[in-house]
């Protein structure tokens, strides 16, 4: 009985590292992770200087981790060990009740006010109405459901800190849709398991901005709203891999006086207008890039709208956002300047816009340092 | 590599249990010393040098001590002192230079070298072997490649625990790997690696939080349950890793002393220190506290001698003022229980000289941990009432959070399980014999998720 149990003992254990091993070198895995929804690390090649520096052998560690066999599993095992220890906050993603949030860290200021100062600089150089709008995230209308401690900032703070800057150096007009996404969180203006607000968020904001950027935004009774899928797990849920969360749907608002289009040119040069919800984006991990696609430094979107012409310069928070604005504006040119290094070949005249609209979530304004591109604009 | 990653458990550990225990007597000892160096090289492929060097230098020492016996004392002096520069050069330059900065006014530059890891660990063992051979306790060792299998072994190059030549010696020369051992090894190994996984990292985000925050307005609740969790994050941490060496090497065949012994039941000081990473408690006693005399040459040497080994102690942790004070903290409380104050503390309650035990260890951990002295002293201050509040709500939430890794630490570190294990019958009865395998495969599991996941995951002795 002893001897049995020893050997036992002895087999679980060499059999538990062995088989994860040989598993993990065995079977080949792809250099992309759809679930996780990053690149895997490569495999390092060797070289003297990698291996006295350091260097090959943390590469190589990065690399048996990330191709470690069954590793997603073994990452939702660790949220649910931590949940079950009472602790909320697992990789950077804090798991209330009902949703996932991405909490903010600290702000750096002196990042914001570089990007607050490229705004003003952009807005002096042209006559054309500049807007900006600052979308507070999740994390921030949801904050009361984040444990104290976990608490980081304020993006409220952060909006108003931005919009008084602007409001004193600049004719920039700003759009606080803090209030409005505030009333209406009991709806489902942002998703569950990703970092973006859905569409029905960025319509509120839509009619919000009205006003003051003087369009007449088109009411519901213009959208025929298609369910286009009711298993979004979006990139909040990649960096746990926590299905405790009901699983988000993607709604595509289809104009129904309006025909929208996404221009695409192809290598040879030849123009061809698509839809700007993607469905083939319908069938991946990351169903917001349905949404114009994925992220390029200009994407063109026109429509049959008697608008003028606008340009928006953004993140990934206006791709939901630009199919509500294209009721109202004909052409719109679409920059994220994270995707270029001087905007000058991109934008053309900032004259023959009728207006120019800025557009970030809160909390990733706050990091973004790309901003101070605007600064190569010339008037 | 540390114990406590995919590369190391998954990869290395198989290939060198495979290599060091399947082959025959002749082989074992070569196995051991080329899997220790591949071990050190991993994270350290240009120091691993020194360690080579460390390795020759005593090894020559001893053969010339073995053939120069009348002249022996020589050699052990160059060899200590050869030994001392090394640990000097790498360890304490930054300390000197800055400290002889300030107090001359002058700025001689700072090489500021980084530390070798295990090299307290590894210049303590050599130095041991040396003295044993000069004693006469231990036969010098002929072979080159069984030397630096003792001084590199795995299990515990980089955090211990110190194992003297005179207890592995023979085990060095001839040693067999069995079932039941290897079993035991396996069931120890598992644990440690448990205590530092799922225990200490857990319990040590808590501390991370606090350390960050500001220590002139902390609320008592706050600095309390930072110290705390740091408290029960080291003693996790490296009884885990002493229990990974130790359990490492019975799996290759060696019996290292048992380096914890639930240090946090302590009621003295004194009984703290005999608990407490015991192996360098005992390597102090045996090569610096019994030299010097030991207790014998009356009340002031006795005082004498305590301090220099608790300011060698404190040292020993870490180049800076902070351990210097950390170890002086408690040569002091020593000296004052040596002199008496044991007889007092043994006729009180027992829970009061438990809780001036914790007391004198938690505010030794203050400096321990802090970064400065006056960093020391402000948390310190928090702890009793200098930041103005008790609590707020922040403290609060900080309590909930660390409720449960709290309780696990304060169950695990307590000897419950023990007092369990003996209830049902010890270690060989017929229900803790079953639970072994189905524990092992439970831990392992859970601290491969953590493992996979490592977004947290320090290694706490870069300063030892």
């Amino acid at each position: 009985m002893k001897k049995v149990i020893q050997i036992l003992n002895i087999a679980v254990f060499l059999g538990f590292l062995m088989v994860l091993a040989v598993v993990s070198l065995a079977v080949p895995e792809d250099d992309y992770s759809e679930t996780e929804n990053r690149y895997l690390a490569e495999m390092p090649d060797f070289s003297i200087s990698d291996w006295f520096s350091g260097d090959y052998s943390e590469d190589l560690t990065s690399w048996l981790d990330d191709h470690f066999a069954m590793r997603t599993n073994w990452i939702s095992l660790h949220t649910r060990l931590e949940l079950l220890q009472g602790r909320n906050e697992v990789n950077d993603i804090y798991i209330a009740s009902d949703r996932l949030l991405e909490l903010t860290d600290e702000i750096d200021y002196s990042v914001v006010d570089s990007s607050l100062e490229a705004i003003s600089y952009l807005s002096s150089l042209t006559d054309t109405p500049t807007y900006v709008m600052l979308v507070p995230t999740a994390a921030e209308i949801y904050s009361d459901e984040v444990s104290y401690t976990q608490k980081k900032v304020s993006q409220r703070e952060l909006i108003t800190y931005a919009y008084t800057y602007l409001s004193e150096n600049s004719s920039v007009q700003t759009i606080d849709v803090y209030s409005t996404l505030y009333g209406s969180r009991e709806e489902y203006i942002y998703y569950r398991t990703d970092h973006h607000w859905t569409s029905k968020g960025a319509y509120l904001a839509y009619i919000l901005a009205a006003d003051t950027m003087g369009y007449t935004a088109s009411t519901l009774d213009k959208f025929d709203v298609r369910y286009a899928s009711h298993s979004f797990y979006g990139s909040l849920h990649s960096s746990v891999l926590y299905d405790g969360i009901e699983a988000d749907t993607i709604e595509f608002y289809l104009s129904n006086t309006r025909t929208v289009s996404k221009v695409v040119t192809d290598d040879d040069g030849n123009t061809s207008y698509v839809s700007v919800f993607d469905e083939s984006y319908l069938s991946r991990k990351d169903k917001y890039l349905c949404y114009l696609g994925e992220n390029t430094a200009l994407t063109e979107v026109v429509s049959d709208s008697t608008g003028g012409k606008l340009l928006v310069i953004k993140d990934s928070y206006a791709n939901c956002f630009i199919p509500f604005l294209a009721e109202n504006y004909s052409e719109i040119d679409i920059i994220d300047l994270r995707y270029l290094t001087n905007p000058t070949s991109y934008i053309g005249d900032l004259g023959d816009y009728d207006a120019i609209l800025i557009l970030y979530n809160a909390s990733n304004f706050a990091e973004d340092t790309n901003l101070p591109k605007l600064r190569l604009l010339k008037n | 590599m540390v114990f406590s990653s995919v590369e190391f458990l998954f990869y290395f550990l198989p290939i060198a249990l495979l290599l060091c225990c399947a082959v025959p007597m002749k082989f074992k000892n070569p196995m051991l010393a080329l899997t220790g160096l591949v071990f050190y090289a991993w994270g350290e492929p240009i120091y691993v040098v020194v360690l080579i060097i460390t390795a020759i230098i005593n090894y020559v020492s001893g053969l010339l001590m073995s053939k120069y016996v009348e002249k022996r004392k020589v050699v052990l002096i160059i060899s200590i002192v050869l030994n001392l520069a090394i640990l000097f050069i790498f360890k304490y330059t930054s300390f000197a230079i800055t400290t002889i900065n300030s107090v001359f006014n002058i700025s001689i530059p700072d090489p500021d070298l980084p530390l070798p890891i295990g090299i307290s660990f590894f210049t303590f063992q050599s130095m041991s072997y040396i003295i044993d051979v000069y004693r006469g306790t231990s036969k010098p060792q002929r072979n080159f490649v069984n030397f630096f299998a003792y001084i590199a072994m795995f299990p515990q190059i980089v955090a211990g625990p110190i194992v003297k030549y005179q207890d592995v010696e023979e085990s060095l020369n001839q040693r067999t790997v069995s079932l039941s051992k290897f079993s035991e090894g396996v069931t120890i190994f598992v644990i440690g690696l448990a205590k530092k996984v799922l225990l200490a990292n857990n319990i040590g985000t808590i501390w991370t939080e606090i350390k960050a925050m500001d220590y002139s307005e902390m609320p008592v609740l706050t600095a309390w349950i930072g110290i705390i969790s740091f408290t029960f994050q080291i003693y996790f941490d490296f009884s885990g890793y002493s229990d990974m060496a130790i359990g490492l090497g019975k799996m290759l065949g060696f019996d290292f002393m048992e380096n914890f012994n639930l240090p946090y039941l302590s009621k003295s000081v004194s009984e703290f220190w005999r608990r407490w990473h015991i192996s360098l408690g005992s390597w102090f006693r045996e090569y610096v506290y019994f030299p010097l005399g030991g207790s014998r040459g009356g009340t002031l040497k006795t005082v004498r001698n305590l301090l220099v080994v608790w300011l060698l102690t404190g040292l020993w942790h870490g180049a800076s003022w902070n351990f210097v004070l950390w170890g002086l903290w408690f040569g002091i409380l020593i000296v004052i229980e040596h002199l008496g104050f044991s007889k007092v503390l043994k006729k009180l309650p027992k829970p009061v000289s438990w809780l001036y035990t914790m007391l004198a260890v938690v505010i030794g951990w203050v400096f321990f941990e802090t970064d400065s002295l006056a960093l020391g002293v402000q948390y310190l201050g928090a702890m009793f009432g200098a930041g103005g509040t008790i609590l707020n709500s922040q403290s609060s939430a900080l309590l909930a959070e660390a409720a449960i890794p709290l309780a696990l630490c304060l169950f695990f570190s307590s000897g419950a399980t023990g007092n369990y294990i003996s209830r049902l019958g010890g270690k060989d009865s017929k229900v803790v014999m079953a639970i072994t395998p189905v524990a092992t495969a439970a831990l392992l599991i859970a601290c491969t998720a953590y493992l996979v996941n490592s977004s947290y995951n320090p290694f706490l002795y870069f300063n030892f």
